[in-house]
């Protein structure tokens, strides 16, 4: 549990507005398209770049580049799995539905990865973040408890910890109703 | 040719298909938490497979780009507004249903 | 092709008005708030068929629009409206 909060310095921040330009400046060119109108678009990157280095501070925590496609890959896997999940028990005329709140440790820090790890969970199979304790215990809304959920939330933290290049924390393993 | 708008149409009417199902879980799913499970997968898989087969036809490439664009947000919205929605009902003290309650019913 | 994008487009507005379904039988004011969600990612899937349908680009502009407004109606609604429960803890708040 320690904040490694890094001193932050003029560089990283210089490395971060600029960093931030780019995504801006790419966003502006989908967003208006071919004949993009620069004269317009450059002065309001650089503005909203610099608004969100002063409101937001440099992150902390960087995707790793090149794990970003296998993530990808896995995430759009498992959406599709969820889907077809939910689909299978509404359709199905005896709603196969066994709903029930596990407390898992959570083992990635604290700050960016463990925002990542509740919104995917909630668009993986079976599974939706309720609330996260002070203590980093994530209460776990699963929609039928005969699924390993714990082995797939454990799967998600490792692929994260991964894309992130952070270390996982060791828990106490399994989950404590 | 007739190969891509044929798979355009499979991902499309597929994409329909996920809406439907959501929806009809929403009506159907005991109680929030599970009706927030219907909502979020169901529908961001139904929205994925309709931009996807959007794209497939996309006239250039910002028109595709802006395409996934919307598809991320609606992902990231609606992941959070689930939790949002599921967090609010758990503080509140909104009991899970559980299939035991039904049982004893 | 055209019949194909109208066929889609007729088909989500039939989940639209089930969705109402929802909202009228609640039962908990969280509920209808899924519902008003429903709309949102529902609302954004045809006016991407639309806008490739009727060929008119801006109405992509407006579906990304709606999947903002479709979270913040969300987060005023939990933020404002359901705030108050039986405990009052502080925790860490995802990235809205």
């Amino acid at each position: 549990m320690t904040e490694q909060r890094h001193a932050v310095d003029r560089s990283s921040r210089v490395g971060t507005y600029i960093l931030r330009l780019i995504i801006l400046l790419v966003i502006w060119w989908i967003l208006s398209g071919s004949h993009s109108d620069w004269w317009f678009g450059l002065p309001l990157a650089m503005a909203a770049a610099a608004a969100s280095v002063w409101l937001t501070p440099p992150a902390r925590f960087l995707l790793r580049p090149h794990q970003i496609p296998q993530f990808t890959g896995f995430f759009l896997w498992q959406s599709l799995l969820a889907g077809w999940d939910v689909a299978r028990r509404t359709l199905s005329p005896s709603l196969p539905l066994q709903p029930e709140i596990l407390r898992l440790p959570m083992a990635l820090p604290p700050g960016a990865p463990t925002w990542w790890l509740m919104l995917t969970i909630s668009l993986l199979p079976g599974t939706l973040s309720v609330r996260l304790d002070p203590d980093r215990v994530l209460e776990v809304h699963c929609l039928d408890a005969r699924l390993d959920v714990t082995g797939s939330v454990r799967e998600t933290e490792a692929r994260l910890a991964r894309l992130f290049g952070v270390p996982l924390q060791p828990t106490e393993a399994g989950a404590r109703q | 040719m007739i190969l891509i708008e044929l798979l355009q149409a499979l991902l499309l009417l597929a994409g329909v298909g996920f809406f439907l199902v959501g929806t009809l879980g929403i009506l159907r799913f005991p109680d929030v938490y599970t009706r927030v499970h219907a909502l979020t997968k169901a529908d961001n898989l139904g929205l994925g497979l309709i931009v996807f087969g959007l794209l497939l036809g996309a006239e250039s490439v910002p028109v595709a780009l802006k395409l996934l664009l919307v598809w991320g947000l609606a992902l990231i919205a609606s992941a959070t507004a689930g939790y949002l929605v599921a967090r609010a009902a758990r503080r509140r003290g909104v009991r899970p249903w559980t299939a035991r309650n039904w049982e004893n019913s | 092709m055209n019949w194909l994008l109208e066929t889609v487009a007729l088909l989500l507005l039939v989940t639209l008005v089930l969705g109402l379904i929802r909202i009228w039988r609640g039962p908990t004011i969280a509920d209808r708030m899924l519902a008003a969600q429903l709309f949102g990612t529902t609302g954004v899937g045809l006016l991407l068929v639309l806008a490739e349908l009727q060929q008119i680009a801006a109405l992509r502009d407006v579906a990304l629009v709606l999947a903002l407004l479709a979270v913040m109606a969300v987060l005023a609604f939990v933020a404002r409206v359901w705030r108050k429960g039986p405990e009052g803890e502080t925790e860490e708040d995802p990235p809205a």
